[in-house]
């Protein structure tokens, strides 16, 4: 049907009139009247006319139709006898237009609203019905809401553990967003970025968590609990917080520039709580400035590590190389049935976060015995004490006697003696013995120990012991030497998280590069940011927020989430520093 | 060089979309690190909504030099389109949770949806109805639906004595006398489905090879009004249709007020001054 | 003009104007002027005797009657048999004496209370809309026709300059045949008796009796035609010697019937409305160009010969001109003359002015600066490459059939682009006391409607006729309102109304009630749209109007038309 089809006839001398709120009853049917229903929704049904009366001479009376000609003209029939029109007209039940219709069913609608919205917000469901999402999962436990109810008895006890709205109905909520700051109609206020200093609704979090300023103790400004935290965004994400926070302050220079200020006046020790005992920390003294250089993002102006930065040594005293225990060296021997390598020695802790100490007894003695007579394996030095290896020493002939009779079987009189004294002198001749083969023991290292033993093994491949000064520092004194004991801290960045267990896709070389050549113990093998940010940056792949290796808050809350989980009502202030 | 009336909505669209690249990027700037960011954009969407509520109120006193009522629509068009953006933003590109901001969140969306669906409607129907032809006053409708229903009874009873046959009449009875009594086949005119016609008008042509030729000229005639009548209810359908989406958009655009109103209450109520 | 041997169609019973008896007609052909005619110059078909006795009609006035009123549109001239009348001269009278209504545009609190004070009922009246006012009354002369009567003749006099028309002397002739609003008012100051002509017959008269037509045109050139020249940007920079010459050699032709919108409604009933072949030709294409024509009232087509009809260029309406680029081509080109490219029809009727050749090349053409000539005829373009070839053959032939080319504030709806919301209708109504003042519908061609809503004609057909002048302009040439209170029901401008526009209406009483009159018939206004002269901002319908589908058009100018159409 391509063509338009002709519109339709009708009667178009009147006007169409949908301004009119209601239409006359008959329209549905087709056939609506002429006078249509007034303005208040009567039905205006008249008769088709008046008709007009005359009077003739004769006293008789007609009547004439007086239907206007837009209506037709006077009708065929013409008024009855008795004047009355022949066209009465039929009344009606108007009906309300569409456009009308449409009208009450928005007013309808408007009434709904405000009804629906007092039934549910003076009803019992309302907590319920206002609540912006889910809590995070602390503020949802059990034991919250029992510490909730305990405090503020009656409905809606979770709202009002942290909302001062929480313990009013509607009424109150208009009172209280009335005197909220900012309040409904500051938008000014809206536009500033002032600093994010503690609000309304901090009040509530310090009721449990006081002394939210646990970050460094210089801090310049304080910071608003709920500018980090979103509460009401489900389970995980109240701890999730947004490098932006951090950066609001060190990024700012001259937030950084009053934190340094104010760190310059306090003491020390005010800066002392900060460390994670729990590990064995390299120690390294906090920088006069404190940490207020500028950091905008990990990748972009993070300093350098702190460790790097002073360009600090590692205190050990141990004489160690690990380019000597490499696999390829020289020599080198299998270990347990294996070639050496860093898992020979390094292991990682249970968790997985740190590696285990290294201990004489489990990486060492394997291979370095203490077994100072050659001919005798199985007698060794006791490690540990000067004291006792000179108490060792002092008790020679017994510790032979000992000998004979664990390893050679030897139990008579005469042969026990006959041996411990072969031996005694054979010691004496090859060493020396008493005081001098003390000295030797204690202080010999690879240029005074006898040429046959460095680097020569013995049985089961172990080598020979060369004297404690080849991998100790041993400073003689007027009584016994003084032996200096090895530090080995596991942790090394005091200030950063690091997760051994999170990089274990990559070999131990990739950051820690110079381990295989380190020749010295003093060497600090840790690798600098740049390792680091190869990966954690926006391209590596890595996540690289501030979150990820620091937290604002410098303690653990352990004592809290006890403290909720045995349901005491009555929470204890927690976070006295 | 005049643009023409109608290809004006290109550049109009074309300025709309460049703005508002030009003010996303300058809110990302600006406002999005702002820490009272939401509550800008929500005040900034509360009052955008009030204006294009008010275009309601515009229509009601058209006596008053108010603008055109043209250029309110091109900006409850766009504006409403911006509010989308603003919504978004508002959201922080998160479905919202909880039941009261679910409802208020369904309620825009329910505005917004009709709202975009009307403006499909007015943009495609209009062209539809002039393509069909026989134009009509919604308002006329019954009453011409009845002229029509009128003629065709009279052509099926002439028919009757003329051919001494009640063929013609008892067909109109059982086939159409339906058809002409009201409004048809209303979902089929509306997505321009015209087997209905086709239907009747195939039942009209077969039955024509059973009638004499009078009467198959007063066929001719009813097939003609059944013609008319159909495009009569295409009007009706799609005229009512162009109608009744303000039904819904109407209506719920107050309910979603009061809504934002509460929600404005609730929020400072309760933020605390939160950010 | 009539091409028919017979006697003239219009003298038919049922068309006859006349309404004299034969003592009449002797008593009429006694008086001068008409005793100085002679009747052989008449032709056989069309007797002096008989234009008299068809065309003319013996009207008595009595003291106080308005004839014509300033404004009014007529067609007929006047000619005084006994007595004397009054023509005002200045100031004019006050619109509530001539039956209409000065309307004042609303202040904007007034605007406001529209929102509350809008009748809730449909065509309500106030009684104060209905009062006529106690400077003139109504009375109902032989015949029933109604005449408006001052109530305070002395007054009138006295605060007007007047000039009186004496037994023998001719009025309202110069608007009569160039169907120009009424330049004054005409009241009888005595009781007085009058011959009325209408236009055809005042026209024979002029066609076959030399003294007549000399005083007629001569009066013409005198009264009206400097002043009209003068509104044309062509000739209003001219020295007043050489307009006055121009004046003299101009010429004034009327080409077809006057009442063409009778016309134009047989011609749509009987379905074939499409009769530019039938169009009187006033310039032939291909013709020697004979002298600029000005169209001075009604309108001409333009066309050109395209295969094997016509194809429409453009409308002329009053003050426009055609032939300039032709005469100005053949002054600058001496040696490559051309002909009329196009072809000038009146449709319906037009009357134009033509200035000759020489007279245009001697005097108007040097004035010109070189700039504004118009460019020179390519003889080789196509009919359809003028400014409104984007418009296509079919909707031109729909305006012409509809004589649309007529309004100056057109409904015009994209039927493309309407919801059909009705929110036109609803404005207007607001701005109505809440009745509508048009029909959203009408005829269509392809997507554009042209809807039942008063296109305010530049020549108004429904002027024509009312008895009280409650049908007016609102200023000169400016919107067609009715005065409510002068209006007296008689339909006279709803069936002159060839567009559907005037819709008569039973009106009632605050509470809703119909109004009678004595014979208990229900009293009829004609309302119409007024272009919402009391409300700020314009017609209501094109500002409610939310989908740009509904403008209010000056026809006039069919560019205009048609870069909206774009």
């Amino acid at each position: 049907m391509k063509e338009q089809l002709p519109s339709p006839d009708f009667n178009s001398q009147a006007y169409e009139r949908p301004n009119q709120k209601w239409v006359c009853g008959w329209l549905k049917d087709g056939k609506p009247c002429h006078n249509g229903p007034d303005g208040g929704g009567h039905c205006g049904a008249s008769d088709e006319c008046r008709p007009s009366a005359t009077t003739h001479d004769d006293g008789t009376v007609t009547y004439s139709c007086t239907r206007p000609k837009s209506r037709g003209g006077p009708c065929d029939e013409g008024p009855r006898p008795d004047g009355r029109c022949a066209h009465p007209g039929l009344r009606c039940q108007p009906q309300l237009s569409l456009r009308a219709k449409r009208g009450i069913l928005t007013r309808s609608v408007i009434v709904a609203t405000f009804a629906l919205l007092l039934v549910i917000l003076y009803g019992s469901f309302r907590w319920k019905f206002i609540s912006p999402g889910e809590l995070s999962t602390p503020h949802s436990s059990l034991a919250f809401q029992q510490m909730a109810a305990a405090r503020h008895p009656g409905n809606g006890a979770e709202c009002a553990a942290c909302h001062a709205a929480g313990k009013s109905g509607p009424a109150g909520w208009l009172q209280s967003a009335s005197v909220a700051d900012p309040s409904l109609f500051e938008f000014k206020k809206l536009l500033d970025n002032p600093e994010p200093k503690t609000t309304g609704i901090d009040l509530a979090c310090q009721q449990c968590h006081p002394h939210h300023t646990f970050h460094e103790p210089n801090v310049a400004w304080e910071y608003s609990c709920s500018a980090c935290h979103k509460e009401h965004v489900g389970a995980p994400d109240l701890k999730a917080v947004s490098s932006s926070h951090c950066v609001r302050c060190h990024g700012d220079e001259a937030v950084m520039q009053a934190s340094a200020k104010k760190g310059q006046a306090l003491s020390a020790a005010s800066f002392e709580f900060q460390h994670d005992w729990t590990r064995d920390s390299f120690k390294l003294a906090r920088p006069k400035e404190g940490f207020t250089k500028v950091i905008t993002e990990f990748a972009k102006d993070h300093p350098e590590f702190l460790i790097h930065r002073e360009s600090n040594k590692d205190p050990n005293t141990l004489r160690f190389s690990h380019a000597t225990h490499r696999a390829d060296h020289p020599g080198m021997t299998l270990v347990n049935g294996r070639p050496l390598d860093c898992a020979s020695c390094h292991q990682p802790g249970a968790d997985g976060v740190y590696y285990e100490k290294i201990t004489f007894e489990q990486h060492c003695q394997s291979c370095h015995s203490l077994q100072f007579d050659r001919d005798h394996p199985g007698l060794t030095l006791p490690h540990g004490d000067p004291a006792h290896v000179r108490a060792f020493l002092g008790s020679l002939p017994q510790q032979y006697a000992d000998y004979a009779a664990r390893e050679r079987g030897i139990t008579a009189q005469e042969e026990m003696k006959a041996f411990v004294q072969g031996r005694i002198e054979s010691l004496r001749r090859q060493y020396g013995y008493g005081e001098e083969l003390e000295q030797k023991i204690f202080h010999s290292d690879e240029r005074t120990a006898p040429a046959s033993t460095i680097g020569g093994l013995g049985i089961d491949g172990r080598s020979l012991f060369p004297g404690c000064a080849y991998c100790h520092e041993v400073k003689p004194t007027a009584d016994l030497p003084l032996i200096t004991r090895p530090e080995m801290p596991q942790r090394w960045l005091s200030r950063g998280r690091f997760d051994h267990s999170k990089h274990t896709d990559v070999s131990c070389h990739v950051c820690h590069q110079d381990a295989s050549s380190s020749t010295t113990a003093a060497d600090i093998m840790l690798p600098s940011i740049q390792v680091c940010i190869s990966c954690h940056q926006p391209q590596g792949g890595a996540r690289h927020d501030c979150l990820e290796c620091h937290s604002y808050h410098n303690q653990p809350e352990h004592s809290l989430f006890k403290a909720l989980k045995e349901g005491s009502s009555d929470i204890p202030v927690l976070f006295r520093r | 060089m005049r643009i023409s009336r109608k290809t004006q909505w290109a550049v109009r669209l074309f300025f709309f979309v460049l703005a508002s690249v030009l003010l996303a990027l300058w809110f990302k700037e600006n406002i999005a690190a702002l820490p009272r960011a939401t509550y800008l954009t929500g005040w900034l969407l509360l009052t955008l909504m009030v204006i294009l509520t008010v275009y309601n109120g515009r229509k009601k006193i058209p006596f008053l030099p108010l603008a055109t009522s043209k250029g309110w629509l091109q900006f409850h068009i766009y504006a409403g389109f911006f509010t989308l953006l603003l919504f978004v933003a508002h959201i922080r590109f998160r479905a919202p949770t909880g039941w009261f901001e679910g409802s208020l969140a369904l309620l825009y969306a329910l505005v917004m949806g009709s709202g975009i669906l009307g403006l499909i409607l007015s943009r495609t129907f209009p062209k539809r109805l002039t393509t069909r032809g026989g134009e009509v006053i919604f308002e006329t409708i019954p009453v011409i639906r009845r002229s029509f229903r009128e003629r065709a009874e009279a052509l099926a009873l002439q028919s009757i004595p003329e051919a001494k046959a009640s063929t013609v009449a008892d067909f109109y009875a059982q086939e159409l006398a339906g058809f002409f009594s009201g409004p048809r086949h209303f979902w089929q005119h509306l997505f321009e489905v015209r087997s209905p016609l086709n239907r009747l008008l195939k039942k009209i042509e077969n039955l024509n090879r059973f009638l004499n030729d009078q009467e198959r000229d007063v066929m001719r005639q009813i097939a003609d009004l059944v013609r008319q009548k159909d495009g009569l209810d295409y009007h009706h359908s799609l005229q009512l249709t162009l109608k009744l989406w303000l039904f819904a958009h109407i209506p719920l655009t107050y309910s979603l007020l009061i809504f934002s109103v509460v929600h404005v209450v609730l929020i400072n109520a309760f933020s605390g001054g939160a950010r | 003009m009539i091409i028919s041997s017979e006697r003239p169609e219009r003298w038919d019973e049922s068309t006859s104007f006349g309404n004299m008896s034969e003592a009449d007609l002797d008593r009429l052909l006694s008086l001068s002027p008409f005793k100085e005619i002679k009747p052989d110059a008449f032709p056989k078909r069309l007797p002096l005797r008989g234009i008299l006795q068809h065309d003319t009609r013996l009207r008595k006035y009595s003291r106080g009657e308005i004839v014509v009123r300033q404004g009014d549109h007529g067609t007929s001239a006047f000619m005084i048999i006994s007595g004397e009348v009054r023509v005002v001269l200045q100031p004019e009278l006050p619109a509530s004496i001539l039956g209409r209504k000065d309307t004042v545009r609303r202040s904007l609190f007034r605007s406001l209370t529209q929102l509350w004070s809008n009748s809730k009922n449909p065509e309500t009246r106030q009684p104060h809309e209905l009062s006529l006012g106690d400077e003139v009354a109504s009375r109902q002369a032989d015949g029933g026709e109604v005449r408006v009567v001052l109530q305070d003749v002395p007054r009138v006099l006295d605060r007007h300059q007047t000039a009186v028309i004496e037994a023998g002397e001719f009025f309202g002739e110069i608007s009569a045949l160039g169907r120009i609003p009424r330049t004054a008012t005409v009241f009888c100051e005595k009781d007085a008796e009058l011959l009325e002509i209408r236009w055809q017959g005042l026209r024979d008269l002029m066609r076959h009796d030399k003294n007549l037509r000399q005083r007629i045109d001569q009066i013409y050139r005198e009264r009206a035609l400097a002043s009209h020249l003068l509104t044309l940007p062509l000739f209003n920079a001219l020295p007043p010697e050489k307009l006055e010459k121009v004046i003299a050699s101009a010429e004034f032709l009327t080409f077809g019937e006057y009442d063409w919108s009778g016309d134009y409604k047989r011609m749509v009933k009987s379905g074939s409305a499409n009769a530019s072949d039938k169009e009187p030709v006033v310039v032939q294409e291909g013709d020697y160009v004979n002298g600029l024509v000005l169209v001075r009232a009604g309108f001409a087509r333009l066309s050109r010969k395209f295969g094997r009809g016509q194809r429409t260029l453009n409308y002329l309406g009053a003050g426009q001109h055609y032939g300039l680029q032709e005469i100005a081509h053949n002054w600058r080109k001496k040696n490559s003359t051309v002909p009329f490219q196009n072809t000038l029809t009146a449709i319906g009727y037009s009357h134009v002015i033509v200035i000759p050749t020489a007279i245009i090349e001697e005097l108007v053409l040097p004035a010109m600066p070189v700039a504004q000539l118009p460019p020179l005829v390519e003889t080789t373009a196509q009919a359809g490459d003028s400014t409104t070839g984007a418009m296509d053959a079919d909707m031109m032939e729909f305006l012409a059939e509809h004589r649309f080319f007529n309004g100056t504030a057109t409904m015009v709806i994209d039927l493309d682009q309407c919801t059909r919301c009705d929110d036109c209708v609803r404005a207007c109504a607001a701005t109505h006391n809440n009745n509508p003042r048009f029909l959203r519908h009408g005829p269509i061609n392809g997507n554009i409607m042209i809807a039942n809503a008063c296109m305010h004609c530049s020549d108004p057909v429904c002027m024509i006729g009312c008895p009280t002048g409650a049908i007016h302009r609102q200023t000169f040439e400016g919107e067609v309102v009715i005065n409510q209170a002068t209006c007296i029901g008689c339909q006279t401008c709803a069936n002159n109304c060839p567009y559907e526009a005037i819709r008569m209406v039973e009106v009632r009483d605050k509470k809703g009630r119909l109004l009678v009159d004595k014979d208990m018939k229900s009293i009829l206004k004609a309302t119409k749209c007024d272009l919402c002269v009391e409300q700020f901002g314009g017609p209501a319908c094109q500002r409610a109007c939310p989908h740009d589908a509904l403008v209010r058009m000056n026809m006039g100018s069919l560019d205009h038309f048609a870069q909206w159409l774009k």
